[in-house]
């Protein structure tokens, strides 16, 4: 999947592994969620020391391109709209509960939590459509 | 925790007659790294590297593998069973087979690698039933390179290993090494006239010079400490302003260890009309470092 | 044994069996030669007298098939051949000094100490010495049986014995060469020992007696049935001397 890097061009192996692996996400040659081959993979392909190819990775994952994922190896860093989506509702949840929790002690049933949150998204709605 | 590393020497030194060979040579190697000892002809390399195993004694200073002294012959012998020796003259005992020689040298280790000497064998195409008398020359090199490598050591001390071979076997071979040494339990000391080998896996590099140590460091250091500067003047460069430097027309290039900022910070106080400031490639440096001029 | 030592003793094998198959081999054919041209004329064949035999001795000689074999076997053939087959297997295998290169450089990185590796390399030299002493000796032995003539076994082990005392010390010489020498000293010392030791056999009568040469003829055990004990306890001596003076500089030096 890799070109060999060129020892001798001046620039550090490790960073043309990480521009490599940035240059195969942009073409699409690397999806997200994707996992990258293992390290050792890489460098008996390449014939690169393992500590390179370490740094490398180290690096991108720094720069939030790739995840390491302990015990699972090296992803690259989702943001497809599903897991962005999923990623998302997971940050809303905390707000939900404390709002919840709180208006269910008031003592409102289920029906009039409901239709206050009805309420609520329609104003959102409105709102927006007067911008 | 920082493990000690795997060899380590303090002013060595080996005369032969009146040519000193190694001069005082300093050496580091970390567990689980490659190290790539870079060096002109002559410049002791082979002579270091024979110390290490014990087939050489220093005149003077010392030196520990494994924790055991190399000049001491219980403790040599020590660290003979735990490393794996490439010598220079790949040459094999001639009297023996192929297949002869591989069961000889296996005896002796315990934790020979099956997988490794076939996988060897099979890539190299040895004959089994040759004599290694009537081998030819890179048959011995490959067959020196099996006999090395397949010993399950914990140390490869490897005297150019990629000579003799051609360029798709010596990728092979690079790529051997890299396998083993990422594998954790190998470290590897090798030395080489192929500058880019050492630039492509070495992750520690040394280099001698009349028998001493001129660099040590991290591959990944030398960036940060070697630079080319090439600085342009309107007439007449001040060449000794600045050491090492090259003149060529009104331009004056030069490698800078350390300090770059100061270097560019004098050219452009001497009114130069462009000071560049480029990374310096291993070539760079080996040829600086290593030229019979510096002294 | 371990596996290791095994091997040892093996490739001390494989370096030394060309010339232990060559001596053999002509000393096998010199029992035949020695068979068919019986019974000779001693006198006749050595009119200087033989190479550690003195001329009067061999005129003293009674016609008969023990002198024969004596004089031309114990007292010619196996003199010489004995002593060229200690010389040659004493001549390969060590390392030369100085070498900084060739195949020895493979075997001096293995763990093994340098001292039993040449220990067992000159223990196997000396084992194809005696073989070689002893069995054509024995094959003599038959041979004379077969020509209705007989040469007592026991007379014939023990003269080979002495033969082999007398090339076991010049064995030993010339192992010390092997470990102390470069190959062009070696030739050069190794001929002029030759020919000093012939010398004294030959020419200086008072010396004859301490000759190495006349040692392994056991001309005393054949003539008197002495043994001659200083001899061989001097060449036992001279021997282990220079073995061990052989493998303490083979152990202390730099290659």
């Amino acid at each position: 999947m890799f070109w060999k890097p060129n020892p001798s061009s001046g620039i550090p192996i490790y960073l043309q592994l990480v521009d490599q692996v940035k240059h195969a996400i942009e073409t699409g040659a690397l999806r997200p969620d994707e996992q990258l081959p293992g390290i050792r993979k890489v460098a008996g392909d390449l014939v690169v020391n393992v500590n390179t190819v370490a740094k490398a990775y180290r690096e991108l994952e720094h720069e939030g391109v790739i995840e390491l994922r302990q015990g699972f190896g090296a992803f690259v860093a989702g943001n497809s709209a599903e897991s962005g989506a999923q990623r998302k509702f997971l940050r809303a949840l905390p707000a939900m509960r404390t709002a919840v929790n709180r208006i269910a002690q008031l003592g409102l049933d289920e029906q009039q939590m409901r239709r206050l949150f009805e309420t609520e998204l329609t104003r959102l709605r409105k709102g927006s459509q007067h911008d | 925790m920082i493990e000690e590393p795997i060899i380590i020497t303090r002013k060595l030194r080996k005369a032969y007659g009146r040519r000193l060979a190694v001069d005082g040579l300093d050496l580091e190697v970390p567990s689980g790294s490659i190290c790539g000892l870079l060096g002109r002809n002559g410049s002791g390399k082979t002579t270091a590297l024979k110390m290490l195993m014990g087939i050489t004694r220093p005149d003077s200073g010392e030196g520990r593998v494994f924790g055991q002294r190399i000049n001491n012959n219980q403790e040599s012998l020590a660290i003979r069973a735990r490393t794996g020796f490439l010598p220079e003259d790949k040459l094999v005992p001639g009297g023996m087979t192929v297949g002869e020689l591989i069961r000889f040298t296996r005896a002796f280790y315990p934790l020979w690698r099956k997988d490794l000497e076939e996988h060897f064998l099979r890539l190299f195409h040895l004959p089994p039933s040759m004599t290694g008398a009537s081998l030819s020359k890179g048959a011995r090199c490959q067959l020196s390179l099996v006999l090395a490598l397949s010993r399950g050591a914990e140390l490869l001390v490897l005297d150019e290993p990629t000579s003799g071979l051609d360029p798709a076997m010596s990728e092979q071979v690079l790529r051997s090494l890299v396998t083993l040494a990422g594998e954790g339990q190998t470290t590897v000391l090798f030395s080489s006239h192929q500058i880019s080998e050492v630039e492509q896996i070495a992750d520690r590099v040394c280099m001698i010079s009349r028998g001493r140590a001129v660099l040590s460091e991290e591959m990944d250091e030398l960036a940060n400490t070697y630079q080319q500067v090439r600085i342009v003047f309107d007439g007449k460069p001040p060449v000794s302003e600045f050491d090492n430097a090259r003149e060529e027309g009104r331009t004056l290039s030069m490698l800078v260890r350390g300090d770059v900022e100061e270097v560019v910070a004098r050219g452009r106080a001497m009114h130069a009309l462009s000071v560049d400031v480029a990374p310096a490639t291993l070539k760079d440096i080996f040829l600086t470092e290593t030229s019979e001029a510096v002294e | 044994m371990s596996k290791a030592n095994q091997m040892l003793w093996y490739k001390a094998w494989t370096d030394t069996r060309m010339f232990f198959f060559l001596g053999m081999f002509s000393l096998i054919a010199m029992v035949g030669a020695l068979n068919m041209a019986y019974p000779g004329s001693p006198g006749q064949e050595f009119p200087h007298g033989a190479l550690a035999v003195r001329l009067a001795d061999v005129r003293s000689l009674p016609q008969d098939a023990r002198s024969y074999i004596w004089l031309h076997w114990f007292g010619n053939t196996l003199v010489i051949w004995l002593s060229i087959l200690a010389v040659a297997l004493a001549s390969t295998g060590f390392p030369p000094p100085r070498a900084a290169t060739g195949s020895i450089l493979h075997t001096l990185a293995l763990p093994v100490s340098r001292r039993i590796m040449a220990g067992v390399r000159v223990a196997m030299g000396f084992v194809e010495l005696v073989i070689a002493a002893v069995i054509p000796t024995l094959l003599v032995c038959v041979a004379a049986a077969l020509r209705g003539q007989s040469y007592s076994v026991r007379e014939g082990l023990v003269q080979s014995l002495l033969a082999v005392a007398g090339a076991g010390a010049l064995y030993a010489l010339f192992v010390f060469f092997s470990a102390t020498l470069g190959e062009m000293a070696k030739g050069i010392l190794g001929c002029a020992t030759l020919f000093l030791f012939g010398l004294f056999t030959f020419l200086v009568d008072g010396v004859q007696r301490y000759s190495i040469f006349r040692l392994m003829t056991g001309d005393m055990y054949f003539l008197r049935g002495e043994i001659p004990w200083l001899g061989i306890a001097g060449s036992v001596c001279a021997s282990l001397l220079l073995i061990a003076g052989s493998l303490a500089i083979v152990e202390r030096r730099d290659y």
